[in-house]
């Protein structure tokens, strides 16, 4: 994970809170209604203008992906919505995408992602468990945000692995395989923390195996073929020579006349031990705009 | 101090200097420090004439009489020229070696008389059914093989073989390691310790056999060693009755070579046996002296069985004494990889889903 000095999203955070006033009272007014209506008070109360806020909130209508961008066609949001509301509905996991063409008045992915799951998405305060994933197709940035449980379901190593399963999509422009792997491990480990011991550093979900695995597997196989079938050969062959002679040694006549053992020299071999590195696992947070916790990894593409 | 220039080091083998402030001998190349008289006493060692020496009494005494030779017929094979004896009821059909029918009838002839023999314990009925025991439970050996089973002749062989006694006296050198492993938080210990080790003594053998017939194959004749000697007898020409004998035409000066490398080998690992508590010993240096042999003329008992299998033919030898049945038997190629393909499958299959049990465990 890339180092951030942690004075910039404070200062950033800090002018946010000066600057957004507005959205937040209008959040807050949008909360007394039922969801379908916060599409049009909050549009309403924010120009539709530069605003990344005002833009995700207008388009926003409750439902797990926001496709600002457009990169995906209706049929695949559909099938995203689908799949991501089964983890709220089975875990109660709100799991989010937000696609935009540009940030424009943020500078960091993760004050966005963090600012639009709390002002937009968890704008009621129902929705406190969650993740979100934000990119950014004009900056070229990716960023997913955890809340709440999702912190902990989250945590800092399973994103990392997440990241590894999405990173290539996204760079290659398959932003519906990107979301759909996505939204697969949203899945996967919600299930996984609802067993008890969400995905860590030392709890990660296993990777397929190499088929190198399956070649040496194959190459022993072969090898214990062979020494089975050298035991077979040997039972055709019986005819050798003797090697010595100890049926001969005449009983008894073994004397040792001379006998001496002289320390010569020693000499210590001495390696370090390979250090433990243990990863200390969990998820680090940080707080928002919002002052709410968030947890979260990100990048470009 | 001269003579100390030429000290080399044990370990690395640099020259080393005698170090006066700690009174030891230390290598500048490695900084091993030694006892200089563990280092004197380990180059006087090394220093001294390690030769081998090896002395036979070959001489045998005993030679045929008259009467003797008079009862014994030669035959000699036109094929292969192996030259066999019997007595003079014994009607040779055929050479025990090649199978040629053809086998020539003469005067015998011969200077030295077998000093024992072991008579035959075990009938040709008994090297019949070990031989359908032997081809029993092989699974390379082809069926076909199995079932037309054909044991072309079966010949009772008095074959003559030399025995050498041997008392040895040796006089062995060793390097011994010794090695101990500790560890401390931070570091793993390996230390190992150099010793010296000195072995002398003596051990003796009796009667270590060696074939004396040069149409017997040597390797077909130790491999149904050992022979019990405690049955031998003194020879006499009644133990022939019915069964063939070999004429020795190897000497016995030409066959002490044999026993000695037997011997020798299995003197040094008699020593070796005694350099205990040590992780690794290695014979660097020694003599091993055979004396006072005495070569003794014997025949031993041998069943040999024949038989022609595509064209090649097979011969099978049983101790007439213990019943130890040996001969290579041929090989079925197309059983062989079918069965290599099958255990190699399964083998593979096994170990790949151990593999993925381990893995996603």
């Amino acid at each position: 994970m890339k180092k951030r000095t942690p004075l910039i999203p404070l200062l950033l955070a800090l002018v946010l809170a000066l600057l957004l006033p507005t959205t937040a009272l209008a959040a807050d007014a949008a909360s007394l209604d039922d969801s379908d209506m916060v599409l049009y008070a909050s549009s309403d109360s924010i120009p539709a203008d530069a605003s990344l806020l005002g833009q995700v909130a207008a388009a926003y209508d409750g439902s797990a992906v926001t496709d600002l961008a457009g990169l995906l066609s209706a049929g695949e949001i559909e099938t995203l919505n689908e799949k991501l509301a089964a983890v709220r509905g089975s875990y109660g996991i709100t799991a989010a995408v937000v696609t935009v063409d540009s940030m424009n008045d943020y500078f960091y992915a993760q004050d966005a992602a963090d600012d639009i799951y709390d002002y937009i998405i968890n704008a009621d305060g129902d929705r406190p468990d969650g993740i979100l994933f934000f990119i950014t197709m004009g900056e070229r940035k990716w960023h997913i945000s955890t809340v709440g449980a999702g912190i902990r379901i989250f945590t800092d190593a399973g994103l990392e692995y997440m990241e590894d399963n999405f990173i290539d999509d996204l760079r290659d422009g398959d932003y519906y395989g990107a979301f759909d792997a996505y939204a697969s491990l949203c899945a996967s480990f919600s299930a996984q923390a609802a067993s008890g011991a969400p995905y860590d550093a030392d709890n990660l979900p296993k990777t397929p195996m190499s088929p190198v695995w399956f070649a040496v597997a194959v190459g022993i196989g072969l090898l214990i073929g062979t020494l089975i079938m050298t035991y077979y050969k040997s039972q055709l062959k019986t005819v050798r020579m003797q090697q010595s002679a100890h049926n001969y040694i005449r009983n008894g006549s073994m004397a040792i006349t001379g006998s001496r053992d002289v320390f010569l020299y020693s000499h210590v071999n001495r390696v370090a031990k390979p250090k433990e590195s243990g990863s200390p696992g969990g998820s680090g947070t940080h707080s928002g705009s919002s002052g709410a916790s968030h947890g979260g990894r990100g990048g470009s593409f | 101090m001269a003579d100390l220039l030429e000290y080399k080091c044990p370990c690395c083998g640099g020259a080393i200097n005698f170090d006066s402030a700690t009174q030891k001998m230390k290598c500048p190349y490695c900084d091993t420090e030694f006892d200089p008289a563990a280092l004197m006493s380990r180059d006087e060692v090394l220093k001294q004439p390690q030769k081998d020496h090896i002395h036979w009494d070959t001489q045998t005494q005993s030679v045929w009489s008259e009467d003797e030779k008079a009862e014994l017929r030669s035959y000699i094979c036109r094929s292969c020229g192996g030259e066999i004896i019997g007595d003079a009821q014994t009607a040779a059909a055929s050479c025990p070696y090649c199978g040629n029918p053809v086998v020539m009838t003469g005067q015998f002839s011969g200077d030295l008389r077998p000093d024992y023999v072991i008579p035959f314990k075990l009938d040709k009925k008994a090297a019949k059914e070990k031989y359908d025991a032997f081809i029993q439970g092989k699974k390379l050996l082809p069926k076909i093989f199995k079932d037309q089973n054909h044991i072309d002749e079966i010949k009772g062989v008095y074959v003559p073989f030399w025995l050498f006694d041997a008392d040895v006296d040796a006089n062995i050198q060793y390097e011994a390691t010794r090695t101990r492993v500790w560890s401390d938080r931070d570091y793993d210990y390996t230390e190992t310790s150099y010793f010296m080790v000195d072995r002398a003594g003596r051990i003796a053998f009796d009667r270590v056999p060696v074939d004396g017939s040069s149409k017997m194959p040597d390797d077909l004749m130790e491999s149904i060693e050992p022979f019990d000697f405690n049955d031998a007898v003194d020879f006499q020409t009644a133990y022939l009755a019915g069964y063939l004998a070999d004429k020795f035409d190897v000497g016995s000066e030409q066959s002490v070579s044999r026993a000695n490398a037997r011997i020798k080998t299995s003197a040094e690992a008699a020593f070796a046996d005694t350099v205990t508590g040590y992780n690794a010993v290695l014979p660097k240096s020694g003599n091993i002296n055979v004396q006072n042999g005495k070569a003794k003329y014997a025949l031993y008992p041998v069943w040999l069985l024949n038989t022609t299998w595509n064209g090649k033919q097979y011969t099978f030898a049983m101790n007439g004494q213990t019943g130890k049945f040996v001969g290579d038997l041929p090989m079925d190629k197309g059983a062989y990889w079918k069965w290599w393909a099958l255990y190699s499958g399964v083998a593979g299959a096994v170990c790949a889903g151990l593999t993925a049990i381990l893995y996603f465990r």
